[in-house]
């Protein structure tokens, strides 16, 4: 449950909101107050945590923590980015309703075989026709939009952690941009009693019926900041998404540092045939230069990197991938 | 500075202009000092009529009270003895039978099981009260909205009916309940240990 920090309306002083709630108290003045949506909805933001260079960083570190190390990640350079508010639309209250559902149903019947032997099968009985009254809390969220190419399904909200302002529209949009959102408040309390008429158990049913809806509806559309990056490496260009919370990388695809080419393993050869055939102490220099060479090159004398080497497979480090 | 697309209002007595207290759940206020009722409507505190409904008992318990009428495949029914029939009563039909049935819905915090349970038994017991004339006296906290109250009338409509009927797919496809006259009342209970009774129609909660 998520707290909403507000402005005392009478003497100025922060109090909180718990998520859901009507009323709140401020611990200042002892002025309760009541929050008041825009037409019943709540628009709230959660201020951003990370800035643009920690977001940044928390990329570098990423891409340095795997195999291919620092070089790997010097080798992209830092091309721009924008904070993006993705708004999600969060439904609290109460389902309500009935539900009617036939069942198929069974019953054990003892018989006996040809041998006199006892024994129980089961056998079908008539349908059981159920009926039952649904109350049960309802806590949803659900993307206001179409995000999975931010890598973004749902939000989740923990009091202790995040915090939410009340939406100032012209601040926000000073520090990013404010995405628009795509779904109606309609389309997000289906899915929400969808959620709710599939989470009531339905084994061996054969048909139902049902009428739920949202009782004492607490709507709220949430906006969450996440950083959009952008990168290059080469006349390549790689968008990476940032939670501009936690600074979690939400998704971003890069492909792993190329290995081996294909010159290395020629040169070699070409050295070691041009030292041989020229007298053997060239031969023996270009050895020992060609052993220097793979030790270098792949720090190891496993046999299987060096048979790879050797035969030019161009090989690629496994790429990074998230989201 | 822009404007919020949230706000926050004082709640502040209109009449007394005395602080008010809620629970967090809340929707409607009641003034500590002078009585006054009030709810928030279009953003703004607004008064609310509360009727107080005559009766013994020291505690006062609101509830969302309306005349109803149930349309299923069978029709219309819009008189107590429709009702009476669909709730499987023998009992045969008194001057009152010509009636509207009334539904009588708990407002205050109790689990939605328990408030269809009081609300089914309020309501079979086809209760008349007559309104006191000390109004102003304190209920308790209404947590229950306007807006919510058609959802669980038809749940306590549907509670009331026989079993059979509840079993009956095409009956429950076609049923509804439409209200008419909701008000809000606060009934008397008197405290018996921890369980509150109304005396006029022997009910406990």
């Amino acid at each position: 449950m998520a707290t909403i920090v507000f402005k005392c309306p009478q003497c100025g002083g922060p109090f909180e909101f718990a998520e859901g709630d009507c009323s709140s108290l401020c611990s200042f003045c002892g002025v309760t107050s009541l929050l008041v949506g825009d037409r019943g909805v709540h628009r709230l933001i959660i201020p951003e945590r990370v800035d643009l260079k920690a977001a940044r960083t928390s990329l570098r570190k990423l891409l340095a923590s795997q195999e291919e190390g620092q070089a790997f990640a010097a080798s992209f350079s830092f091309s721009g980015g924008s904070l993006l508010f993705l708004p999600f639309w969060r439904i609290r209250g109460m389902a309500m309703g009935w539900q009617w559902c036939e069942k198929e149903t069974f019953k054990e019947e003892i018989d006996y075989d040809e041998n006199g032997t006892r024994y129980t099968r089961r056998v079908k009985a008539p349908n059981e026709r159920v009926f039952s009254l649904v109350a049960k809390p309802l806590s949803f969220s659900s993307p206001a939009g179409e995000y999975t190419p931010f890598g973004m399904i749902r939000v989740g909200l923990a009091g202790d952690v995040l915090q939410c302002e009340p939406m100032d529209y012209p601040v926000a949009a000073a520090r990013g941009s404010v995405v628009d959102p795509l779904k109606g408040i309609a389309q997000a309390r289906q899915e929400a009693l969808a959620m709710t008429r599939d989470s009531i158990e339905s084994e061996g049913v054969v048909r139902k019926e049902s009428r739920i809806r949202i009782s004492s509806e607490w709507l709220a559309l949430l906006y969450y900041p996440v950083w959009n990056l952008h990168f290059t490496r080469g006349d390549r260009f790689y968008p990476v998404m940032v939670d501009a919370i936690n600074g979690e990388v939400i998704k971003c695809r890069f492909p792993g540092e190329k290995q081996h080419g294909p010159f290395l393993p020629l040169a070699m050869l070409a050295l070691l045939v041009l030292g041989w055939t020229t007298m053997p102490l060239a031969g023996v220099a270009a050895t020992v230069l060609v052993f220097y060479l793979l030790k270098s090159r792949l720090g190891t004398w496993d046999a299987s990197t060096i048979i790879k080497l050797l035969a030019g497979i161009p090989e690629r480090g496994a790429g990074v991938q998230r989201g | 500075m822009a404007e919020l697309a949230i706000k926050a209002v004082p709640l502040i007595c209109g009449k007394c202009s005395l602080r008010m207290t809620a629970h967090r759940q809340q929707v409607i206020y009641q003034c500590n000092g002078c009585g006054a009722v009030w709810e928030l409507a279009q953003g703004r505190i607004a008064p609310r009529k509360v009727v107080h409904l005559s009766g013994n008992g020291n505690i006062g318990l609101p509830f969302w009270n309306a005349a109803f009428r149930i349309t299923s495949q069978q029709g219309v029914i819009a008189d107590t003895a429709g009702f009476m029939t669909l709730c499987g009563s023998v009992k045969p039909p008194d001057e009152r039978a010509k009636l509207s049935p009334e539904l009588y819905v708990p407002a205050f915090a109790l689990p939605p099981q328990q408030a269809i349970r009081l609300g089914r038994n309020m309501t079979v017991r086809f209760p008349r009260f007559s309104e006191s004339v000390n109004g102003d006296r304190s209920f308790e906290p209404v947590m229950l909205g306007e807006k919510d109250v058609p959802q669980l009338a038809e749940l306590i409509a549907l509670a009331a009916l026989v079993e059979g009927r509840r079993n009956n797919q095409d009956f429950l496809a076609s049923f509804g309940v439409e209200l008419s006259g909701l008000r809000l009342v606060a009934i008397p209970f008197s405290r018996e240990g921890n369980r509150l009774y109304q005396a006029e129609m022997n009910l406990e909660v």
